[in-house]
């Protein structure tokens, strides 16, 4: 499986892959597959198995995505790591949401000044 | 793809092996050694690297170049370049736009040189050792690097070999390799291990988890500017003093083939210094008239490196401070590189770690080349069930921010985030109408951005203009597997991507690179030349030797008429003449010479003797022994 580039069968369960670049950062918690709340030690492992899975060393011929979703479960975890990053973060989170919530309402009245502050992740 | 060979690039010393059969082998060069010198130099009528280049070293000081690991991806201005500078024979000028090139003198015409070029040389004759011993091209290869060496300096790396004409599929940090070395043969249960690699010209310490094949840097520390070079110039510093004390008025300095031989022999005495307390450093005609014999002590190279042995422990401390682990849970101080063989080192770092031996079961030169070997395998794609498991997790070795209000510098990827990584910043234009960002990269530990290291300036811009505040500029930067960073843009609210130019970074342009592999490309047909050159140099004398020996023959010389011996004697000393007194002919002209013998000179003489038969005998025996010589040389 190392090696295997689809990540399972089309109505099989979903790839590793699939599941990070699904989830986002919008959902830290999906894209390494744990529950809210975990600890530390489980936390790790899901990383360390999701890297498994997903690292573009291990998917020759779809290192692209790979690498993307490599980027999210890394992310992922530093935020889920320390409970002050992952506060600020799902806070903004919840705003984007609601801005762009917002904005589809009244495209017409653009009021929000976003600031010089980071997206994604802080 | 076809082999990939993992190489270690070493300051001082190169590595090459490959992974293949469920086993890494470590290439011996032309010469049968393991290990090849870092060393390129110019004579008049060819180039040579490696073994070739050091051993002419002090015969040929001003042409002879080093320590370009010391120079890539520095700028000239660099304090440690100018300070290196002043021990080195060759000469290093600035560019225009103030990056070092190496200046030597070739067929009596000056020839500039950049830090990649000659890597790349260093690189191309790895490549040339390792297709030597697979008998198969090689165009991939792993190269690794210090792991605190910078973006500026792994892309100049990854130039190298662009220009040598191969394709660098990671560059990989040296102590996870020598990490790998040391931990794939072992069990399978979570360890926690310093590597602490002390080489010839860098000093790199990192912290990593292994459990069952995956390497989890935790942290990683080091300076890119403390080696065994920076021993021996301890060494090398003390030895000039006792010279200029002992004789008024000398100065070994001013002569760069003294410097040279100084380096050579502290070298040495370094060396010997591991097993010995004492050595005697002798050097006859150091200076015209000037003899150098003198003791030195295990305890007064101590001293004299007492300094810089006591820098190595600040990198530990800090990796240990990063990782939040304590000397306690270190199950293993992994030693590499060549300087850990220095006693000093490891009772150094055995107090530290409160008594605990540390480890010396992988081969400080060749680890990293080792485990360098074991990831081109996994990148080949090699299914090996020693490998199919093995992941490197690794991590950004310095913070990389930008400027932000009043110079300070906002960090954007923090040190030891894992790679590959992605971040994201938001910005916004400050006033009505504006339709580019200006914003400046660096890269360091500093609160304030001038005190670390500017990557670059990007300007963003081809967005449309809006009010102040209204634009909506995403800057993503990501950095690679290889540590290296790349910068792109996105205006939120148009949709518009921005247009994102770097400029001052210390890269070389792709115009630059295509016009060095082209010059590379050149080289190698001087070299091949050279090679011809050689080879029908040898066939005539190969030819004169076989006459010389068949004349020596008494059953021909008692049935040949006397006018016949000294007519071929006296055409055959004309040749060798000819051969001792002038320099180097074409490879056209030895073959004239040599049609001009075997047709119309001595050659007719033997046909009528009906001794041709023996005459080619005698000559492909000795081209045997040629041969077998020229595999050897």
């Amino acid at each position: 499986w190392a090696h295997d580039v689809t990540g399972g069968s089309p109505r099989g369960p979903e790839s590793a892959i699939d599941r990070a670049l699904r989830c986002g950062l919008n959902d830290v918690h999906g894209a390494l597959g744990v529950s809210r709340g975990c600890q530390e030690h489980a936390l790790h492992k899901a990383w360390r198995r999701a890297c498994l899975e997903v690292h573009p060393d291990r998917n020759f011929g779809n290192e692209e995505a790979a690498a993307r979703a490599q980027q999210i479960v890394n992310a992922a975890h530093d935020l889920l790591k320390d409970p002050t990053k992952l506060r600020a973060h799902e806070t903004h989170v919840r705003e984007e949401a609601a801005k762009a919530e917002y904005a589809k309402s009244s495209r017409a009245r653009s009021a929000y000044h976003t600031g010089n502050y980071q997206s994604g992740t802080p | 793809m076809g082999p990939v060979v993992g190489v270690d690039l070493g300051t001082t010393y190169s590595c090459v092996a490959i992974f293949q059969n469920g086993a890494v082998e470590i290439i011996a060069n032309d010469q049968g050694n393991r290990v090849t010198p870092s060393y390129v130099a110019f004579t008049d009528s060819e180039r040579l690297v490696g073994d070739a280049a050091k051993t002419q070293a002090a015969l040929n000081p001003a042409n002879t170049i080093y320590d370009t690991k010391r120079l890539i991806g520095r700028q000239f201005t660099d304090p440690l370049v100018q300070k290196d500078m002043k021990l080195w024979p060759f000469k290093v000028v600035p560019d225009s736009s103030g990056k070092p090139l190496i200046q030597v003198t070739v067929d009596g015409a000056k020839k500039s040189l950049t830090p990649q070029e000659v890597s790349s040389m260093v690189l191309g004759k790895m490549r040339d050792t390792a297709e030597a011993y697979l008998g198969k091209e090689v165009k991939n290869m792993v190269v690794t690097v210090p792991a605190y060496f910078n973006d500026a300096q792994r892309q100049a790396t990854k130039d190298a070999g662009a220009i040598a004409g191969l394709n660098v599929l990671r560059i990989l940090n040296e102590p996870t390799a020598a990490a790998i070395a040391f931990g794939l043969d072992r069990s399978h249960a979570a360890e926690t291990v310093l590597v602490f690699d002390l080489g010839g010209g860098t000093f790199d310490v990192s912290l990593l988890s292994i459990d069952s094949g995956v390497f989890e840097v935790l942290a990683t520390a080091g300076d890119t500017h403390l080696g065994g070079e920076d021993l021996d110039a301890r060494l090398i510093q003390h030895l000039i003093g006792i010279v200029k004390k002992k004789y008024p008025g000398k100065d070994p300095t001013t002569s760069p083939a003294a410097v040279q031989k100084l380096r050579r022999e502290a070298e040495r005495a370094k060396r010997a210094l591991s097993t010995k307390t004492e050595v005697r450093v002798e050097i006859e005609g150091l200076l015209p008239g000037v003899d150098l014999s003198e003791m030195v002590t295990r305890a007064k190279f101590e001293e004299l490196c007492a300094d810089l042995f006591r820098q190595t422990l600040l990198p530990v401390e800090k990796v240990l401070e990063d990782a939040a682990i304590s000397k306690s849970d270190v199950s293993e101080v992994v030693l590499v590189g060549g300087s850990t063989r220095i006693p000093k080192v490891r009772s150094m770092l055995k107090r530290f770690f409160n008594g605990k031996e540390p480890n010396t079961s992988i081969n400080p030169d060749e680890a990293v080349a080792f485990g360098a070997a074991v990831q081109a395998g996994v990148l080949s794609g090699e299914r090996d069930k020693k490998i199919q498991d093995l992941l490197l997790l690794d991590v950004a070795p310095l913070t990389l921010g930008i400027e932000t209000t009043g110079g300070v510098m906002a960090a954007i990827i923090p040190r030891n985030t894992v790679i590959p990584t992605s971040k994201t910043k938001r910005y916004t234009t400050a006033e009505d109408g504006q339709v580019a960002v200006t914003n400046k990269v660096f890269e360091g530990e500093r609160p304030l951005s001038q005190d670390n290291r500017l990557l670059g300036t990007f300007e963003l811009s081809g967005f449309p203009a809006m009010p102040r505040g209204e634009a909506q500029i995403d800057v993503t930067f990501d950095l690679d597997a290889n540590g290296i960073l790349s910068v792109s843009a996105r205006e939120v609210t148009s949709g518009t991507e921005a247009k994102i130019t770097i400029q001052n970074a210390d890269r070389l342009s792709p115009e630059d690179v295509e016009r060095m592999v082209n010059e590379a490309a050149s080289y190698k047909d001087a070299d091949a030349q050279a090679l011809g050159r050689v080879e029908a140099r040898v066939r005539l004398e190969q030819y004169v030797h076989a006459c010389r020996k068949l004349l020596k023959d008494v059953e021909l010389r008692n049935r040949m008429l006397e006018e016949d011996v000294l007519s071929a004697t006296s055409d055959l000393d004309t040749v060798d003449a000819w051969l001792d007194d002038s320099g180097d002919h074409s490879a056209a002209e030895y073959d004239e010479r040599l049609a001009e013998l075997r047709d119309n000179s001595v050659g007719p003489v033997f046909e009528r003797y009906d001794v041709v038969g023996q005459l080619h005998r005698a000559r492909v025996g000795l081209l045997r022994v040629a041969a077998w010589r020229t595999v050897c040389a």
